[in-house]
């Protein structure tokens, strides 16, 4: 039992956190508070969603929130074309919607991964305004700029948030399980060596495209299930804020960035402390100009003092505190390959 | 027949605009090798600046570009040198957000100053136009084109002819050869910074004359630069001014002949068509593959 | 034993400079030629075109018998012929083992599983970096070695996908002479097992000692081909080194 627990470390800590998460509700908050758990865990789980493209892989998308509203659209156009019934049934096509904005993903991702680098985040930042145009314009199937509404669900009162928090909490715990199993496998050896070099990869044997597809397709998945999820709480989907370019897709981007890119748990940590922030200032501040300008120095203040984000950096302090007590083994071990004159050799080399 | 050539003539001449704004943007690029997210909220801001001057103190719109060009070079300087240089050291992942955290914080702003009304600029001559040959030459068009080709002109004078174009053309071939040749890297990137918001500030006094905007104008205009810079070919001069001019043709036709709502489509379509078949862009430099 | 790489009137041109007119050269099944010249000379470029990453003008190349019509890295690399950089370029943010986990050869479902590799890869890995002496740096990253540790790395890297043929791109350069020295012993063990090498380089002392033949190379040609003792002693060689 114990050498289990200790190589399912990760596991365990994932689990309990997950479980907090769910008994969460019953610690009997109110609504508003539940409310922000539900932003802070679609902030979660759209962060985790983005890592896999961006921290993984190492393309920076700005296409999470162009998936995003596909999925809510997708959920809302379910319900007007289908009928899906109510209450909870709605939850089970999210799980289908994400696979179907996967597959919708695939070309999308065959035109963008056509360019790498700064290209690539404009061409994703080109998806979100396409498709945004698209659902102001195509009213007759998106119902143009005030968008589509949703049949509220039946829901008591008191309970209301509840049901929504719990669906949010799966979609980010099933992304969080999707990143855990990349983060050790195979498929996200390739995507780290995409990242790290992806021409030096691909003489290494690695076929390039099949962790760029995974993730973006994978990326693309989870972030439509907060999607659809997103448009049955709020029971409307519309152009402005489903396909949000401003403030959604570099928030996602942001609440990475402040947790720790290509870590499991710096998205969730990031949108710990992002979302309540962000979700008080909207309250307190309003619509207002000033949010705008609290927000814009939010993201000044986390790149000038927190540019590796909070896992990374107290992850490196923790690992050079290690390092420190094996130095002697190491030092042993780097004598007997390396004589002082390397010093110089390298200075040359670089 | 009649109305397509006026189309393509107003296309033409928007596109001179569009290609203005753009260059700051592939300046930037160039010398820093960032993407500029706040070139869009400093063409508003230069529209604002215009809007001000024209109706508090009774200013040409295109006189106030004299006072937009350097106060947005001093912005630009002012935000590179607090906001950029501090993350130069990891500028490529970080200058993202926060050029992004300039444009929103800006737009912020401005909405405090000016509310988040639509405003236009209205001036004695806003719907006089020439007429040659039976088409119409809306004398702001002209003027805006004109100016504009004059403004890039002088860049690429100022490029090609001046101690600080040769400073900028050797920080972006590379960066830590040119440091070693005695190029002040940080001041060539502060200036080139400050320009390319300078030819924003310009730009957006003209863009005040030919729509009307908001303070949230600027991330229409943004995507639209982006783009352009991406067809064209990102860091090419005479790829900015093809995709620039490609932009507004597209728009300008499709406005002409079928309805305004779906301008923007076949410049899309069009950009998609040149990612599949030439992912550098119109007039870029294939890098792919590089050893 | 008959040729393993048969490269015929390879030409590349950049512009308006002719980088390589015309090579042609063969390697020889279990041989470790070495390829020369002087600076400018188009070996890189040669190596670059062999390996998939830049593509010809013209010419041909035979790997193994069989025409290579458009190399491609990363089949190239499964066909059995891999190659380091001039620059050693490894994977730096990720650990030591795991840069040589990754080049192991994996295609089609083997890509989905749960783990990085499987037992017998990692303990692979593990004996080639035992072998480099890297053993102990296996958790460290790989942007945290020395610059001649990398080099080293990057050599046993390109070992992980059993090559037949390695193309090393200047092993030694930048590199202390310990480091050459176990540069020097790996490659000949590896040689012993079987493998083929070509080897740029432009230390001349390691490559008299090692190669035979050598292949000499002027102006995106070859000038000479023949053992370390001929190529020395020829005048062509001479004048195209000391010309320069």
């Amino acid at each position: 039992m114990k050498r289990w627990a200790s190589a399912h470390r990760g596991l365990l800590i994932g689990l309990v956190v997950i479980l907090a998460l769910a008994l969460f509700p019953f610690s009997g908050v109110e609504g508003w508070i539940v409310n922000i758990g539900i932003f802070t865990l679609m902030y979660a789980a759209l962060g985790s969603a983005w890592n896999l493209i961006g921290g993984y892989t190492g393309y920076v998308s700005l296409g999470s929130v162009a998936f995003f509203g596909l999925g809510a659209y997708g959920l809302a156009l379910t319900f007007q074309h289908v009928g899906v019934g109510d209450g909870l049934l709605p939850f089970a096509l999210v799980p289908v919607i994400g696979i179907a904005v996967a597959i919708i993903s695939l070309p999308l991702g065959f035109v963008a991964f056509r360019t790498r680098g700064l290209p690539f985040i404009i061409v994703t930042i080109s998806l979100v305004i396409i498709l945004q145009y698209l659902a102001l314009n195509l009213t007759a199937v998106t119902g143009g700029a005030p968008g589509l509404q949703v049949p509220q669900a039946p829901f008591q009162p008191g309970t209301y948030e509840q049901y929504f928090y719990w669906a949010m909490l799966t979609v980010f715990a099933v992304t969080l399980l999707a990143c855990a199993y990349v983060r050790g496998s195979r498929l996200g050896l390739m995507m780290f060596a995409v990242r790290e070099d992806e021409d030096k990869a691909r003489g290494l044997g690695v076929a390039t495209s099949v962790p760029k597809f995974a993730a973006f397709a994978g990326s693309a998945a989870f972030s439509a299930m907060a999607g659809a999820v997103w448009a049955y709480y709020l029971s409307t989907v519309y152009p402005q804020f489903a396909f949000d370019g401003e403030f959604l897709a570099m928030g996602i981007i942001l609440v990475a960035y402040l947790g720790g890119i290509g870590t499991l748990w710096g998205p969730f940590i990031g949108a710990l402390i992002l979302t309540p922030a962000q979700q008080y200032f909207a309250y307190s501040l309003g619509g207002s100009q000033l949010y705008l300008i609290a927000y814009a120095a939010v993201f000044v203040v986390v790149m000038l003092f927190l540019p590796r984000g909070v896992v990374t950096t107290f992850a490196d302090r923790a690992l050079r505190r290690s390092r420190r007590r094996k130095q002697a083994v190491e030092e042993l071990a780097t004598a007997e390959l390396e004589p002082p004159v390397e010093a110089s050799s390298h200075a040359v080399a670089r | 027949m009649h109305l397509l050539i006026q189309a393509i003539i107003l296309g033409v001449l928007t596109g001179g605009l569009y290609a203005l704004m753009t260059s700051g943007l592939t300046l930037t690029f160039g010398t820093m090798r960032i993407i500029n997210m706040a070139q869009g909220v400093f063409v508003v801001c230069g529209a604002y600046i215009a809007f001000t001057m024209f109706n508090y103190l009774h200013i040409d719109p295109f006189l106030s570009i004299l006072v937009s060009t350097p106060l947005l070079f001093a912005v630009g300087v002012t935000l590179q040198t607090f906001l950029l240089k501090p993350i130069r050291h990891d500028a490529h992942r970080l200058s993202l957000l926060m050029t992004w955290a300039m444009a929103i914080g800006l737009e912020g702003i401005l909405s405090l100053i000016f509310g988040t009304d639509f405003r236009g600029i209205t001036t004695t001559y806003q719907n006089s136009s020439w007429t040659i040959a039976g088409y119409q030459f809306p004398v702001v068009r002209v003027l805006a084109f004109g100016l504009s080709v004059l403004i890039l002109v002088g860049m690429y004078l100022l490029l090609a002819r001046t101690k600080f174009g040769r400073a900028v053309r050797a920080v972006s071939q590379r960066e830590s050869a040119a440091k070693l040749l005695g190029v002040n890297t940080d001041r060539t990137a502060a200036l080139a910074f400050g320009i390319g918001a300078a030819t924003a500030g310009a730009a957006g006094a003209m863009f005040g004359l030919v729509s009307s905007f908001d303070p949230a104008s600027h991330y229409d205009l943004i995507g639209r630069l982006l783009a352009i810079c991406v067809l064209g070919g990102l860091g090419s001069n005479a790829g900015a001014i093809t995709g620039a001019v490609a932009l507004a043709l597209s728009e300008s036709l499709v406005q002409a002949e079928f309805s305004p709502a779906w301008s923007s489509v076949p410049f899309y379509v069009l950009l998609v068509i040149v990612l599949v078949a030439r992912p550098q862009g119109l007039f870029g430099v294939r890098t792919r593959g590089a050893i | 034993m008959g040729a393993l790489l048969e490269i015929e009137g390879l030409a590349k041109r950049f512009g308006g400079i002719v980088a390589v007119d015309g090579c042609s050269f063969s390697v020889e099944t279990g041989s470790i030629t070495g390829l020369i010249g002087p600076n400018g000379s188009g070996k890189t470029t040669v190596l670059n075109m062999l390996s998939g990453y830049l593509a010809s003008d013209a010419g041909s190349i035979l790997f193994d018998g069989k025409r290579i019509g458009r190399p491609d890295p990363t089949a190239m690399y499964r066909r059995g012929m891999s190659r380091t950089f001039q620059r050693a370029r490894v994977l730096p943010e990720i650990d030591v083992l795991d840069n040589l986990l990754v080049a192991a050869p994996k295609r089609g479902l083997a890509v989905w599983g749960m783990s990085k590799a499987n037992r017998a890869t990692v303990d692979y890995a593990m004996t080639l970096l035992e072998d480099f002496r890297l053993i102990r740096l296996a958790e460290a990253k790989a942007g945290e070695l020395s610059y001649g540790q990398q080099k080293l790395l990057e050599f046993a890297t390109v070992l992980m996908g059993q090559p037949r043929l390695v193309l090393l791109d200047e092993p030694t350069a930048g590199v202390n002479h310990v480091m050459v020295d176990l540069m020097t012993e790996r490659i000949r063990q590896f040689h012993a097992q079987g493998l083929t090498f070509l080897v740029i380089e432009h230390n001349m002392e390691f490559v008299m000692s090692l190669c035979n033949p050598i292949v000499v190379l002027d102006h995106g040609k070859q000038l000479f081909g023949g053992a370390p003792d001929e190529v020395q002693q020829n005048q062509l060689v001479l004048d195209a080194y000391l010309g320069d």
